[in-house]
């Protein structure tokens, strides 16, 4: 007998956006009562409630990482903006004809450089944990219980090794005219914070158990 | 003096459903408990989060089961209480006595 499917959407929602340890557990409970005659409105509540609850309990982290990027975004183009004819036209400083079109588009370069900070973090949050979710699906057992599974926790500690080799290269290395390049650095640091931040926090299942505790894994019971 | 972690109510009921199931302590019956001895419905997002909460305090311990189709190929987490998690249910339960004995509002009245 065919079993019936849930939405694929809320499927891919339930095995990839909700944060927790190992939720492959919470997925299949969904699935199974789905089959057990749930509706398809009862499954995507549920699937969005988790996402809601999992993500307001981790909130320090990700309120953390939102609010250092978008402080270091804002600070970055902020000489910028304070400095734009519409911003000192708004705030007193100087009247200009073209004040409000160059308001608006300061203040929406702003807000759209820090969205991009954002979408990055974002989406590097998903590629990491769809990567680690893969992962464990071609997983072999015999492989799973030599220790495989846990080729993300140097796949990881690697890409937070690159990215720090990264911003201090960039900023050692002198270039011809500066001996730093400070721009360089200002404008990694929000990305590399976002990065590091989500790094810590994304890899689902069991590699996790709260916000970043990354390094500190406990094996699964049967080992 | 250790600092203890309190229970919440619904941490509460998460670790009372968990005894009560034993062996096949899982999402779907430990939420299905709940409904059913509380008469409130008990979203099975909230219920994991407690439970990850719970085996952060060690209060519960789980393991995997194997994986089934009828659950799309994914694993059931099955949980069990630790010792830590009875004795603080048991502080629990005395700590609530305690403040409910001599309440003459909360007496039963006989019908």
């Amino acid at each position: 007998m065919k079993l019936p499917k849930p939405p694929r959407l809320a499927i891919w929602l339930a095995d990839h956006a909700i944060p927790g340890k190992r939720n492959e557990a919470l997925a299949g409970d969904l699935f199974e009562q789905f089959s057990q005659g749930r509706s398809a409105l009862w499954y995507w509540r549920q699937v969005l409630g988790a996402i809601l609850v999992g993500y307001t309990k981790e909130w320090r982290v990700f309120a953390w990482a939102a609010a250092m990027t978008l402080v270091l975004a804002i600070e970055i183009d902020g000489g910028h903006y304070w400095n734009s004819p519409g911003a000192r036209a708004f705030f007193g400083f100087e009247v200009s004809p073209h004040w409000l079109l160059s308001f608006l588009s300061a203040t929406g370069s702003i807000l759209l450089r820090s969205l991009a900070v954002m979408l990055f973090s974002a989406s590097t949050y998903f590629g990491l944990g769809s990567s680690s979710m893969l992962m464990e699906k071609w997983k072999e057992p015999g492989l799973w219980r030599r220790g495989w599974a846990y080729i993300w926790k140097p796949l990881a500690i690697g890409y937070l090794v690159a990215a720090i080799a990264t911003v201090l290269l960039l900023a050692i290395l002198p270039a011809r005219r500066h001996p730093i390049l400070v721009a360089n650095i200002a404008a990694l640091v929000p990305v590399f914070m976002a990065v590091v931040v989500m790094t810590l926090v994304a890899p689902p299942n069991n590699m996790r158990t709260g916000g970043l505790t990354l390094f500190r894994i406990n094996p699964p019971n049967d080992w | 003096m250790p600092k203890r972690d309190y229970l919440a109510e619904f941490e509460l009921m998460v670790l009372l459903a968990v005894m009560r199931l034993g062996e096949g302590a899982y999402g779907v019956p430990i939420a299905r408990e709940i409904e059913l001895q509380s008469g409130r419905e008990a979203a099975l997002g909230s219920v994991y989060a407690v439970l990850e909460r719970l085996e952060e305090k060690r209060l519960v311990t789980s393991e995997f089961g194997e994986p089934t189709p009828q659950r799309g190929g994914r694993a059931k987490r099955y949980f069990r209480v630790t010792k830590k998690g009875v004795r603080e249910a048991r502080l629990a339960r005395s700590a609530l006595l305690n403040l409910w004995r001599g309440l003459r509002e909360l007496e039963v009245k006989p019908t």
